[in-house]
């Protein structure tokens, strides 16, 4: 059955009051680093938890709130704001997968699955595409995620990233056709 | 154009991301290729289940935020410590016990390894009295509790009070597996922060405390032997106390002790009821 692309909502723009409270925060100033961190707590939660698991999103969350206040007073405005927090949780995301990997333990991480005993089929979609992005590579998860629950545009994707726009085509093409292949392994019949 | 050339660009043109030229291309091609058009199909399933990852409970983090960013500075911890792991639910429960099995048989023929952790002088005194708590606890509940209350000042607190003045609201359960009920809840002004505790108490057994804190500037009961063990997808931390078991680990937001569990299977339930009620006042 043929598709064509459908409209999407165009992401949210930054608020322009955004500006303003990044610049109290990077005065000190603690309210607007708890209005910051209100405003911002979904998408970097959010992320976090596609990204590297419930367990382990709020530990990810809470550094990369450290590492923004932190690092405010050096951020200089050039990307906006909202793409820098997006390169930052991802870069968190990575830096934590990476010390899973470095782990002996997490050879259980990913445990054997007899796909034909498993109730898969039974999974809401939901719980199966989550189930399916944590087996594919997490290079092609993180642009999967900015691209379809983030909704960032190529262009924001590239600037989060620091790669080209082209590299972000190609990655997403792969994530893409990864998920799907693991999908169909779990019985998804789209 | 051949399929071969087309199928690389479907994920960009569902996106709207192709140039105009090529656009048209894909387009016209998937209006008359069926293999294409199915592809394309299934990237615009995938992008459907895609929107429901987009709602998420988000824990409020604050309270753990400002005590991190209120240390000194270079005394910030990192993220993460100990194994991480990202299950799937339905398979967690089989690693849980795997693993917890495989602490309690380590506990047991090996005994506990020292801990070279030696607590700062700042700290010192309450890790020897928590360290005492939890010898007490086991054999004397009630002396031990009440050696506490005149170590530190405390007040008791209703549940579901606001607990404004620890800024974060208990996630402590009304109940615990095993029978245990909520008996009281109380605040102690202890040197790391001020640390919530909730006693339990079930027909013929001996209570359980549970400690809640934000703040770790010492490794509680650094000075008694421990292994680390995974439960519920976290690191936590074991003591052996006389009979019964002592636990530490990092909860949401916070740090979460529980002392006087009899084994590790008691152990695995009442931290998978606790972690499973955080986000919703006890």
């Amino acid at each position: 059955m043929m598709e064509l692309p459908h409209d999407r909502p165009i992401a949210t723009p930054e608020p322009a009051d955004l500006g303003v409270i990044v610049e109290a925060c990077q005065r000190g100033d603690r309210e607007m680093q708890r209005e910051l961190f209100e405003r911002c707590r979904e998408p970097v939660y959010r992320l976090a938890a596609r990204m590297v698991g419930p367990e382990d999103a709020a530990d990810v969350s809470q550094q990369v709130f450290l590492r923004v206040f932190q690092g405010l007073k050096s951020f200089a405005g050039r990307s906006r704001f909202m793409t820098w927090l997006y390169r930052v949780t991802t870069n968190e995301c990575l830096q934590a997968l990476r010390r899973n990997r470095r782990r002996p333990a997490d050879s259980l991480s990913f445990d054997p699955v007899d796909h034909r005993q498993s109730p898969v089929d039974a999974l809401p979609d939901k719980d199966l595409l989550e189930a399916a992005l944590a087996r594919i590579d997490p290079d092609l998860r993180s642009v999967f995620l900015l691209r379809e629950v983030e909704d960032l545009s190529y262009a924001r994707i590239a600037e989060v990233l620091q790669v080209a726009e082209g590299t972000v085509a190609s990655r997403l093409s792969r994530a893409r056709h990864q998920l799907q292949i693991t999908l169909r392994t779990m019985g998804w019949d789209g | 154009m051949s399929c071969n050339t087309i199928k690389p660009m479907l994920s960009a043109f569902h996106d709207g991301e192709l140039p105009p030229d090529r656009d048209a291309v894909v387009r016209d091609h998937v209006t008359r290729c069926v293999d294409c058009g199915e592809d394309l199909a299934r990237i615009g399933g995938m992008s459907r289940m895609a929107q429901l990852l987009r709602d998420v409970e988000t824990p409020d983090l604050w309270p753990a935020i400002t005590a991190m960013l209120d240390r000194p500075p270079g005394e910030l911890e990192p993220a993460s410590r100990g194994p991480r792991r990202f299950i799937e639910p339905e398979y967690r429960r089989r690693l849980v016990w795997g693993t917890l099995v495989t602490a309690a048989a380590i506990m047991l023929a090996v005994g506990l390894a020292q801990r070279p952790n030696q607590p700062t002088n700042d700290h010192h005194r309450m890790d020897a009295d928590l360290a005492r708590f939890v010898d007490v606890f086991q054999r004397d509940p009630a002396e031990a509790q009440r050696t506490l209350q005149s170590q530190y000042t405390s007040r008791l607190v209703e549940p579901n009070s606001p607990f404004s003045f620890v800024n974060y609201q208990s996630v402590a359960p009304d109940q615990l597996p095993g029978g245990f009920r909520r008996e009281s809840i109380r605040v102690f002004d202890m040197p790391c922060c001020k640390c919530v505790q909730t006693l339990y108490a079930a027909p013929g057994r001996a209570p359980l405390a549970l400690f809640e804190h934000v703040k770790q500037e010492s490794d509680w009961f650094a000075m008694k032997p421990s292994i680390t063990a995974t439960c519920c997808g976290q690191p936590v931390k074991l003591i052996q106390c006389g009979d019964g078991i002592c636990a530490a680990w990092k909860g949401v937001g916070r740090f979460m002790t529980i002392v006087g569990v009899r084994s590790v299977e008691e152990l695995s339930q009442v931290i998978a009821v606790i972690e499973g009620s955080e986000g919703h006042p006890g």
